[in-house]
Parts: structure tokens; C-alpha cells; sequence
């Protein structure tokens, strides 16, 4: 039985060795293995204490020199898996001007963004007062669904729009979002999609 | 890139890399072309082949020099779930914007084997990848445990579950009376 299966699985084969496929050495793979080693990012970490550290892709300077980075915390959040298997994000507004969590924020490194708990390229593809629902494009780290849903609680005043860090979640708008300890990440960690962002986390999660 | 500084002497690791990473794509890459055209269209496979050097590169010092193509085709795997969740959010786009024209598409090809592709998509799709590594990539049980980071026992359990699974999907190896297939879990299938 199982050598009839294998052989009939065989058979099915889409890719059968008969059917050639380019050489390694062919044009088309060289040109391809040019363009990959041509990637910017290098093919081993470098140590933060090195100083060529400084050459990499230009880290996003974000706020004030300081000397930690505070994940700015929007309030308290909860990710959590949906029964339809969408995971949400809850985010409370952001806080008031002046409070414990302002600013202070250093330059970004893969290495920092490496340590979030999930994070993911996604666009807004709808708002609904205060839930915000982007679906994923790519998982960079901690999850699969489909659908992300930020949803910001009101406090005092309802706020008109959801933001992130300032970064006004829009509809149709494409963004980079980070999130740890089920909060949404701040300090440029998040943010709408840029060439460096996105670079930022590629190099993050090289996987 | 070009020289890396790190305990204070200073070491030309361009030159080495590269010649590394051309030595690991002599090795893979005719299979993850197969690989890629075995499970996308040919436009995604040629997509998912470079994201797969992309990332060969950038972790070449993670790359197992024993395993390197069980290691490729677990990346493989992860970028063509990436690709897939991609290419169901532009469907689900395009049937928005094309909500008033629901005219049927081209038809795809038929299967070489209509009872089989048939089977086989009846199966759990973890079934369905353990079949394909093993017959279509050719890969023995220890190699389809280092792709679904695995134990070699376990993958050679799920193999010949999986094996067993299509033959009854098949309708070549009945349930002997008053059995039952079970699943990994132990649950009636």
C-alpha cells in the first residue's frame, strides 16, 4: 500500500527531476545572488559595541537623548485570540502631556526592536469609532491571524481618532506595529510604513 | 559591510561570507525552485526562491552546515505562510472592488491525478506537507524532523500516519470493522 502511495505521489509531482529547473550557475541565479548579497543589512549581527554599528542603515531618531528607551506605553492592553481566529490589541489613549511616560527615547537598533513581543506589517482596512482593523501582511514576530484590531478606550473626552504614538491609524493607511506585554509599542517602534522602518525590521527579524 | 571589528582585532569577513553564502546556494537552489513550484504558482514560486536566499544571507551563521536544505525548506515554509496570508488579502480586496462582476474566472489546470490531489486536500494540511517532503522533496524522516523542528520518532510517527490517512482517503484501505483512525491527539478521525 505504501509503495503504491509513494509511487502514485511520485507521479503527481509537480517538479519531477525530468523537468529542469535553472542551475545555480545560470544568469538568472547569479543576477539573484546579486541582488540578495547586495542587501544592506549583513549577513551577521554586529556587536552594538562596535563601531562600525554606526554604519549601518540609519537608525530612526526618535524624541529626546536619553538614556533608556521607554516603550511608551498607550495604557494598559490585552492581546488576546479571537474565536474566529483574529487576535486583538487593546490599547488605552494615549498619555496626558507631561505624564510619567513622556518622551524619552533613544535611537532605535534591531537589537531593541529584536526583544518585542509581536510584531507585524498590516493596513487599516477599517475604523469603527474606536477599533481600528488592520490586516496583516506579514508577521514579523509572535502571531498568525489574519486581522489585528487595535482598539483604544476612551478616557475623559472620547478622542475622534485613533493614534499610536501620534501616528493617526487611518483607513487604507499602512503601517509597522510592535506591541510588548500587550502593549503597542511607542518611540518609533511603531509608526506608518517607511523605507527605514521597514528596514528596521527586517533587520529585527531576519526571518 | 566589509570589515567587522570585535575583540579588537579586525577581521575581512566580506570576501568569506560571500564565497559561503554562493557554496550554500550551489546546494539549494535547484531544490527550493522545486520546492516552491511543487506548492505556488510560478510567479509566487519565483518570489518565495529569492525570499528564501534573502534570508539565507542575512542568517547565514545560523545555517546548520549539516542540514542546510531541511533548514531552507523550514524557511520555505514560514515565507510561503507570509506569501499566502498576502495573497488572501489582495483576494479578499479584489472581491471587493469586483462584487458586481461575478463572472467565473479561467479554470485551473487539472491535476495529473484528480483521486490523489483530491485525497490529499481531504487531509490535515500538516499530513499533506509530511507526504510531500517525503515523496516530492525525497526527504528520510530524520530531515522532515529537522524542517518541522521535530523529533525524528515523532516525524516517523506522523509519516506513517500521514501514509495511512491518504491510503483510507484513497478508499484503498478500509477501517476494519468496528475500528477507527485516530489522530495525533488520539481523537476519532
Amino acid at each position: 500500500m505504501t509503495d503504491d502511495i509513494e509511487l502514485r505521489l511520485r507521479a503527481a509531482d509537480p517538479s519531477p527531476s525530468t523537468r529542469a529547473v535553472d542551475d545555480a550557475r545560470s544568469p538568472r541565479a547569479r543576477a539573484l545572488m546579486e541582488r540578495v548579497m547586495s542587501d544592506l543589512r549583513t549577513p551577521n549581527p554586529i556587536p552594538l559595541d562596535s563601531p562600525s554599528a554606526h554604519a549601518r542603515p540609519r537608525p530612526l531618531m526618535i524624541g529626546a537623548a536619553a538614556a533608556v528607551v521607554i516603550a511608551l506605553a498607550l495604557g494598559a492592553a490585552l492581546i488576546k485570540g479571537g474565536d474566529d481566529g483574529r487576535s486583538s490589541v487593546t490599547i488605552a489613549a494615549p498619555a496626558p502631556a507631561g505624564g510619567p511616560v513622556m518622551n524619552s527615547c533613544i535611537a532605535l537598533t534591531p537589537e531593541i526592536l529584536a526583544a518585542v513581543d509581536l510584531a507585524f506589517d498590516g493596513v487599516v482596512t477599517k475604523v469603527d469609532g474606536a477599533e481600528v482593523t488592520l490586516a496583516v501582511s506579514k508577521w514579523f514576530k509572535g502571531g498568525t491571524s489574519d486581522d489585528v484590531v487595535v482598539t483604544q478606550s476612551a478616557i475623559g473626552d472620547a478622542p475622534s481618532s485613533i493614534e499610536m504614538d501620534s501616528v493617526k491609524l487611518t483607513d487604507g493607511g499602512h503601517f509597522l506595529v510592535s506591541a510588548t506585554g500587550g502593549v503597542v509599542n511607542g518611540c518609533g517602534l511603531s509608526g506608518e510604513y517607511s523605507d527605514d522602518l521597514s528596514a528596521l525590521y527586517h533587520q529585527a527579524f531576519p526571518g | 559591510m566589509g570589515r567587522r571589528i570585535a575583540g579588537g582585532s579586525v577581521t575581512d569577513f566580506s570576501h568569506d561570507a560571500h564565497r559561503r553564502f554562493e557554496a550554500m546556494v550551489d546546494l539549494v537552489y535547484e531544490p527550493i525552485q522545486r520546492y516552491a513550484r511543487r506548492r505556488c504558482s510560478p510567479d509566487s514560486a519565483d518570489d518565495l526562491v529569492a525570499e528564501v536566499l534573502l534570508v539565507l544571507w542575512r542568517r547565514l551563521d545560523e545555517v546548520p552546515t549539516d542540514a542546510a536544505l531541511p533548514w531552507c525548506y523550514r524557511v520555505a515554509g514560514n515565507c510561503l505562510a507570509n506569501l499566502r496570508r498576502a495573497d488572501r488579502r489582495r483576494h479578499r480586496l479584489f472581491l471587493k472592488l469586483t462584487r458586481v462582476d461575478q463572472r467565473p474566472g479561467p479554470q485551473p489546470h487539472e491535476p495529473p491525478d484528480p483521486e490523489l490531489h483530491d485525497a490529499l486536500a481531504s487531509l490535515r494540511s500538516v499530513d499533506r506537507e509530511v507526504l510531500r517532503l517525503w515523496a516530492w522533496e525525497g526527504l528520510s524522516p530524520a530531515e522532515i524532523a529537522a524542517v518541522l523542528e521535530t523529533s525524528t520518532n515523532a516525524a516517523t510517527i506522523r509519516l506513517h500516519r500521514a501514509k495511512r490517512r491518504l491510503g483510507t482517503a484513497l478508499g484503498k484501505v478500509p477501517s476494519p470493522p468496528g475500528h477507527m483512525l485516530l489522530d495525533d491527539a488520539g481523537e476519532a478521525t
